[in-house]
Parts: structure tokens; sequence; C-alpha cells
């Protein structure tokens, strides 16, 4: 089996198992990239709704900006901006890159298998590790973490590994946290964010959760 | 000094994943780039415009308001706020995030913007309904809610501690 055909998740994990929906070369690769789809939808839009409406607010606010204050004021904030953009787009091609080979070098069911084994501490932590490097949106991470639970870890495993996932998700933190926010407070959000995915998982180990849906239940 | 770390641990992870897809020769390097390369096409435009209304949005907020309700000051009250402005918030990333970003530009508190961030990625209503119900199941996602609440809440309170 070539890395090509690597499938982005088992099939019968996939939200749409009658569908043979999980093509990996359609998966993001970034957290987020374009989740405002329904999951049976694995083509995602250039331009979509919410990029439209993105792109309105810019034109009116840069044009507000422009008759309220001055063309000066507008070219100021049109400097930092680009400053900005300068600062995050090597960035940005690194996480991508380093996304897209993780995800071809590491495939799902590998990490999958790794979980059904561990359970306790060790098993919280590596869920949390798992979590903060996955790479891919919403179509990788749930299906994964339904294949987690079916391969034997906990309730607490999978939570800690989705809200991991969620907080401290590294390339959703590089590409798009940091790209508006200042790279220290996104460290410190992260460092604080950590202890919080380890009590989430402890706190659903004590609390009898209850278990993920698999496929067979639909 | 951390942004020194972290850059060299992404630009070094990623050098290091390179060389080892490149010498495994068997296509995994070029795969990767022309997957990076869709991916960025996806990416680069919304991140373009994003930051471009982020800055001018920020310039146009009233200052003294978001600084009443959101700045240093505003404490625990602030941090509320926030933390439910961040579960309601709609859309996906480009849209919180450039809010947070523009938030902080004129003038809301570091603490605040934490909770906002954290509330939007535990309870982002686009994420959950349209992904997390359908493949996790109701059960599962009205707990991890539950179990979630506080921690926006606490993100905050702990980053009204820090140096920033």
């Amino acid at each position: 089996m070539t890395t090509d055909q690597t499938p982005d998740s088992s099939p019968e994990a996939s939200p749409n198992a009658s569908d043979d929906t999980a093509v990996p070369e359609e998966g993001q690769l970034v957290a987020d990239a374009g989740t405002a789809r329904r999951p049976v939808t694995l083509k995602r839009r250039r331009i979509d709704g919410g990029f439209l409406f993105v792109v309105a607010v810019a034109i009116v606010a840069s044009a507000a900006v422009w008759f309220t204050k001055g063309p000066e004021r507008f070219f100021a904030v049109l400097g930092e901006d680009a400053e900005m953009l300068l600062d995050i787009l090597p960035k940005v091609a690194a996480a991508v890159l380093l996304a897209a080979w993780l995800r071809l070098l590491v495939p799902q069911a590998v990490i999958a298998r790794q979980f059904g084994e561990n359970s306790g501490l060790r098993g919280l932590l590596l869920a949390i590790g798992a979590g903060a490097i996955l790479p891919g949106g919403p179509m990788t991470a749930f299906p994964l973490a339904v294949s987690f639970g079916r391969a034997g870890a906990d309730a607490g495993t999978v939570v800690a590994f989705l809200s991991s996932w969620l907080l401290v998700g590294f390339n959703r933190a590089v590409v798009w946290e940091m790209a508006f926010i200042d790279h220290s407070i996104v460290g410190w959000r992260m460092l604080l964010c950590l202890p919080m995915t380890l009590l989430l998982g402890l706190a659903a180990r004590k609390l009898g959760w209850p278990s993920v849906r698999t496929a067979e239940d639909r | 000094m951390t942004l020194l770390i972290f850059t060299g641990f992404l630009w070094g992870s990623m050098l290091t994943l390179g060389v080892i897809a490149a010498r495994r020769g068997d296509g995994t390097f070029a795969h990767g780039v022309r997957l990076a390369l869709r991916e960025a096409t996806f990416i680069a435009p919304r991140l373009f415009v994003g930051i471009l209304g982020a800055g001018f949005v920020a310039e146009l907020l009233p200052a003294d308001t978001v600084r009443a309700f959101l700045g240093s000051g505003s404490g625990s009250l602030g941090i509320l706020i926030a933390t439910l402005a961040g579960g309601i918030v709609p859309g996906g990333p480009v849209v919180a995030y450039a809010v947070g970003g523009a938030a902080l530009e004129a003038g809301a508190g570091v603490p605040q913007v934490m909770a906002f961030v954290t509330a939007w990625l535990l309870f982002s209503v686009n994420r959950t309904f349209v992904w997390e119900v359908s493949v996790m199941g109701g059960a599962y996602v009205r707990a991890r809610m539950m179990l979630s609440l506080p921690v926006p809440l606490a993100v905050g309170h702990l980053a009204l501690l820090l140096p920033l």
C-alpha cells in the first residue's frame, strides 16, 4: 500500500459509513480550514459564504476608515497589516508542509493502534500529545476519536485527545491564531490550556462518561 | 526567546519530516508538497482578507467602550462577557480570531481575549453542530460541553496572574 492510498480515517469510523467518502486527498491538513460545510460534502469550495462575508466586512471597514479618518490613517493601518502578513506567511507555509508530510508519514491507523493498550495516565498523556500534533480538521479528528474508543481507549482518553486537539492543536494555532494575535499571547494561552486538557480527561474518567457512539449504533 | 524556540521547533520538525519523506524515495515528498500547496491556496486569501479586515475594524471600534467592557481593568466581568461572546461567535477561525485580534488592538485585555479564544475553541457552534454531533453523538457532546464550561473562565483568571 503506498502512502497515496492512506485512508483519512477507517471507513467504518467515518460519519457516513455508507458513502465511501474517506478520501485523504480531500481531507483538510489544517484544523478548521473550511469547517462550515456538511460532513458529506468533502469538496471544499474556494469561495464560500463565510469567505464572502469576511471580504465584505474588510471592504466596508476599509472604506469607512478612508472616509472617516482620512487616507493617512488608511495607509498606516494597511502598512501595519502588511507587516503582519509578511511575518505570518512563512510560518503558515512551514505549518502546512509539516501537516502534509506528517499525514503521509504517520497513517491514522498507526496512531489509533497506540490507544487500545494504553490506559491510565500514560494513555491520557499520549492522547494529549496526539491531539496537539494531529494534522487535519474535524473530518480527521472526530472519526479518529471514535476509532480510539473502538480500539479500547476509555472515554477520558478520548476527551483528553479532543480537548487537546481543540485547545493546544499546533497547526490551528500557527496558521490561524498567530496570524491575528501576538505570538506570546498565543503561547501563554496554549500553556495555560495544556493542564486543562489533562484535568478534562481525568474528570471525564471520574464521572463515568457516556460511551462514544460507534458505527454499529447508527 | 519563546518565539525563537517556537520558530526553531516549527522549522526544525518541518525540515526533519521533509528529509524523512525525501529519503523514502517513493514520491511522498512531492505528494506532501502538492497537498500543502493546495491547502495554502485555500488558506492564504482568507488570512490576507481577514488580517486586513481585522486591522480596519480595530481602527473603527470605539476604544473607550471596548476598554470599559473588556479592558485589563474589567476583571472577572470582562472575562465572563468574553467567554459568552466566544461561545456564540459564528463562523470559522478567520472570523473568531479576527474579532479577538481587533478587540486586542482596540484595548481589550489579554486575559479577556484568551477567555474568548478558549471559549470559541471549545464551543464553536459551527464545528459542534456540523461535525462533532454527527460523529460523536449528542450525549457525548453534551457531556464534553458541560465539563468544559469552567475552562475559559479558569484560563482567563489564570491569565490575570501573567506578566503580560
